[in-house]
């Protein structure tokens, strides 16, 4: 009886034993990162069905392939105040590499220095470019302005008169033609929208004289002759850009302008972590699925790593944070 | 016309019916659970159609739209909560005709309005969609803020015995509306720092806290006395579909105001109902009834929000542009799918483009078989114990409002809601116009002020463009009707005496 209680005791001895050196094992791999213990959130400050959300919703469901075994990766909407609600949940929270934000950099770059918002720019970290867009001047082709000059020109002849939409106050289209306005000497008036559809119908309807916003939106009304881009504000190479269309070059005092979509987390995230993030999310922009839907939808992935675009978002928040206040668009 | 019946072949496809079948059943049980709507069912189960064909994927993310418009028409009658905003219209005729033992009678005229407003809707959008995209391209910022003037006027009509007291909801409602970020400055109004109302507070939450709550909460004071379940005349037999065609007019009419607009950008199945509803019983002989259990009531909210299904595809489809968040998700399904939004969509994508409209012909018609068997089964809510039904509902309530944002500040703004439109009840305050205001304070503001900045800040733009002068004249037809009507009156009867 007690050959089988000593017996028994140490077996389950043995078996604690091994379970401690288990779990000690674990533990210390563990601590870099265990992907599996619970999904990553990418918050999408934006309402579902944009640009914004579908590339997210694309990244995520063939990022999983490229992360650790057991990672999920879900998408959350949390829209609302311009991007501002999602960046300010993604800023307070514990920087584990769990919580990201996507997002045009807006919320990021220009926010903090338009209205008070509960997180600064720089208390993001930087984690990987998605998505380099041009932003372009749209018209009606019912107008005469075809050039950068002839706006200029239409704008001084009638002060007051010429009012362009952009997707809301402080948004990098609305930086850009404040920016004109500041160099030219021009006074033009702003008419915030709720988004590129609504422009774009008021543009077609002549509800509205111009519009600034992002390229991919505006080419199907361009190829019918609906509309006219005057000038692309932000760099060339755009696969589907009409060849022909004139860059802001040499006309204004601006870095490159285009919307880049990028991933940013809390700051602090442990530089392991952070790295396994951006190589799986690299891999997952070079899958052919992911390129070949992106190509549907008339986007294109541009991939920068983390120090290239901690650099870009400390030249637009620079930039951008001179115009608002030389223009005084700021409350 | 080849490529229509290639479209005819692929749309009767057993892949397609089976999904288009399905995505109506889960669109009438998000739409029949409140706080659940038929815009976050499609937002949920959009990246389930990433693998589908095109076709597939969108006509399953309509069923899904179509059930659920439909589908929040069920609570709206049962238990006087709409399932969304676009059945609040029918929350008061809905009740009455539940207390008349006709729930089961007021469930089948709605699916079969439903069914009806929707099928007419897609026939529209299949023969006449770019005339009217075109016709829509003629509203803008004027136009908007007239149409939403026009709505706001309803608020008259659904006031109940005191206009005062709806005005001044109405009043509340626009203020609620105006939380968040100013439109056009982007300043925070009543935000308090809280970066949680930089955005204004959610339809959804708001919504069900101020008809769902507010009901559970008047249901509660009685709940403890344990009622025998009404049997009565619940299960009343199926009448035969014919006798519901006494309401064509009604449900025609109806439709085209949805059409109408569901066409219009930034517009919605909200107004549609209302304006439908108000028109029902602006021309009905039975003004009486109205909010007092009528059947054509009912039936005019329904087909009203219904027929919007059909039209909101109509600036998607011929332009490109969405219309509502519905549509706005729909445009990320076409995008995923590889079909480019814009004007080509018609020319490059031919075969899709009538696979959806065929379909959505077809998605009405399941939907009219599901909502006949649903409605039977629905109707035995009405027979469940209140200290059953209340904590489930509770339940559903405080799930549905987390869901929108997933934040638990949505919860919280549910509660709040509650307890105001609780006070509001019993202060004998109509809560309909608060509702008006929520939803048409946000399309009337923003517009107004666009509009202002486009006209150099003169405001005779509302009456020199035509549209706008149109719904500008009937706005104030409808508030000084009563008045000039007694006026008549009141001339005639000097020239009888004399």
């Amino acid at each position: 009886m007690l050959i089988v209680f000593s017996l028994l005791v140490s077996v389950l001895l043995l078996a604690g034993c091994g379970n401690e050196s288990k779990d000690s094992g674990a533990s210390s791999e563990e601590e870099a990162v265990d992907f599996s213990k619970k999904p990553i959130k990418l918050i999408v400050p934006w309402s579902a069905g944009g640009i914004t959300d579908v590339t997210a919703r694309l990244l995520a469901e063939e990022a999983v392939n490229h992360l650790p075994e057991g990672a999920e990766v879900v998408v959350e909407n949390r829209p609302g105040g311009t991007g501002t609600i999602g960046a300010a949940e993604v800023a307070n929270a514990e920087a584990d590499g769990f919580t990201l934000l996507i997002s045009p950099l807006v919320p990021v770059t220009e926010s903090p220095s338009i209205r008070q918002t509960p997180y600064e720019y720089d208390d993001f970290d930087p984690v990987l470019q998605v998505l380099s867009t041009p932003t372009a001047f749209a018209v009606g082709t019912s107008n005469d302005i075809a050039t950068y000059e002839d706006f200029v020109q239409y704008a001084k002849d009638n002060p007051g008169e010429f009012k362009y939409a952009t997707g809301g106050v402080g948004t990098l289209d609305h930086i850009v033609m404040e920016a004109i306005a500041l160099k030219e000497n021009i006074d033009i008036k702003h008419v915030p929208y709720e988004g590129a559809a609504p422009i774009i119908n008021d543009i077609l309807g002549g509800h509205i004289d111009g519009g600034h916003l992002q390229i991919p939106g505006l080419l199907p009304y361009v190829e019918e002759g609906d509309v006219r881009i005057a000038w692309n504000s932000g760099s060339e190479g755009f696969a589907y850009m009409p060849k022909d269309t004139p860059t802001l070059e040499g006309k204004l005092d601006l870095p490159e302008m285009d919307a880049k979509t990028s991933i940013v987390g809390p700051k602090g995230i442990p530089e392991e972590t952070l790295n396994i993030i951006v190589d799986a999310f690299k891999k997952t922009m070079d899958s052919e699925k992911f390129k070949e839907k992106m190509e549907n939808a008339n986007l294109e992935p541009a991939f920068a790593g983390p120090e290239e675009l901690g650099e870009t978002i400390e030249t637009r928040y620079q930039t951008s944070k001179k115009i608002i206040e030389e223009s005084g668009i700021a409350e | 016309m080849e490529v229509i019946i290639g479209s005819l072949y692929d749309v009767f496809s057993l892949n397609n019916i089976i999904f288009m079948i399905l995505g109506v059943t889960l669109g009438i049980i998000f739409g029949a659970l409140p706080g659940l709507t038929a815009t976050m069912g499609v937002a949920v189960l959009l990246p389930i159609t990433f693998g589908m064909e095109p076709t597939t994927g969108i006509l399953f993310l309509l069923s899904v739209y179509c059930g659920g418009i439909y589908g929040a028409s069920i609570p709206a009658i049962l238990i006087k909560t709409p399932g969304s905003p676009a059945s609040a219209a029918t929350i008061v005729d809905g009740a009455e005709l539940v207390k008349k033992g006709k729930a089961g009678e007021a469930l089948r005229a709605t699916v079969f309005a439903s069914a009806i407003a929707g099928f007419i809707s897609a026939l529209i959008l299949m023969f006449v969609a770019p005339q009217l995209a075109k016709f829509a391209l003629k509203f803008g910022p004027t136009e908007y803020f007239a149409i939403a003037l026009f709505g706001l006027t309803m608020i008259a009509k659904v006031s109940a015995e005191s206009v005062l007291k709806g005005v001044f909801m109405g009043f509340l409602g626009m203020f609620v509306a105006a939380v968040g970020m100013d439109p056009v400055s982007g300043v925070p109004r009543f935000t308090f720092g809280n970066v949680n109302l930089l955005g204004g507070l959610a339809l959804v939450p708001v919504l069900v806290g101020l008809f769902a709550i507010t009901e559970i909460f008047i249901q509660s004071q009685t709940a403890h006395v344990i009622s025998k379940p009404k049997q009565t005349k619940i299960l009343d037999k199926p009448e035969s579909i014919w006798k519901l065609f006494k309401y064509w007019k009604t449900i025609i009419k109806s439709t085209f105001i949805g059409t109408f607009i569901g066409m219009i950008p930034g517009t919605g199945a909200p107004l549609a109902s209302f304006l439908s509803y108000n028109e029902s019983r602006r021309s009905s002989k039975n003004k009486k009834e109205y909010g007092k259990g009528s059947m054509e009531g009912i039936v005019a909210s329904e087909a009203g929000n219904n027929g919007v299904t059909g039209a909101t595809l109509v600036p998607l489809l011929t332009l490109g542009i969405p219309g509502d968040t519905v549509t706005a998700i729909l445009l990320g399904a076409l995008l995923i799918q590889g079909l480019n939004p814009g004007p080509q969509l018609f020319t490059e994508h031919a075969d899709v483009m009538y696979g959806i409209m065929i379909g959505l012909l077809v998605i009405n018609i399941i939907m009219f078989i599901q909502g006949r068997v649903a409605s039977r089964l629905f109707a035995k809510v009405t027979s469940i114990p209140m200290n059953v039904l209340i904590p489930i509902l509770i339940t559903l309530c405080f799930v549905g409002s987390y869901a929108v944002n997933n934040t638990i500040f949505d919860v919280k703004v549910m509660i709040i809601f509650g307890l105001i439109g609780f006070v509001m009840t019993k202060l004998n305050y109509p809560l309909i116009p608060m509702l008006l205001g929520i939803v048409l304070g946000p399309i009337a503001e923003p517009n107004l002020r666009k509009a202002l900045i486009n006209s150099n800040g003169d405001w005779s733009v509302f009456l020199t463009q035509p549209i706008s002068l149109v719904f500008v004249v009937l706005s104030l037809l409808t508030i000084f009707m009563p008045l000039i009507k007694q006026f008549i009156l009141r001339i005639r009867g000097k020239k009888a005496a004399s």
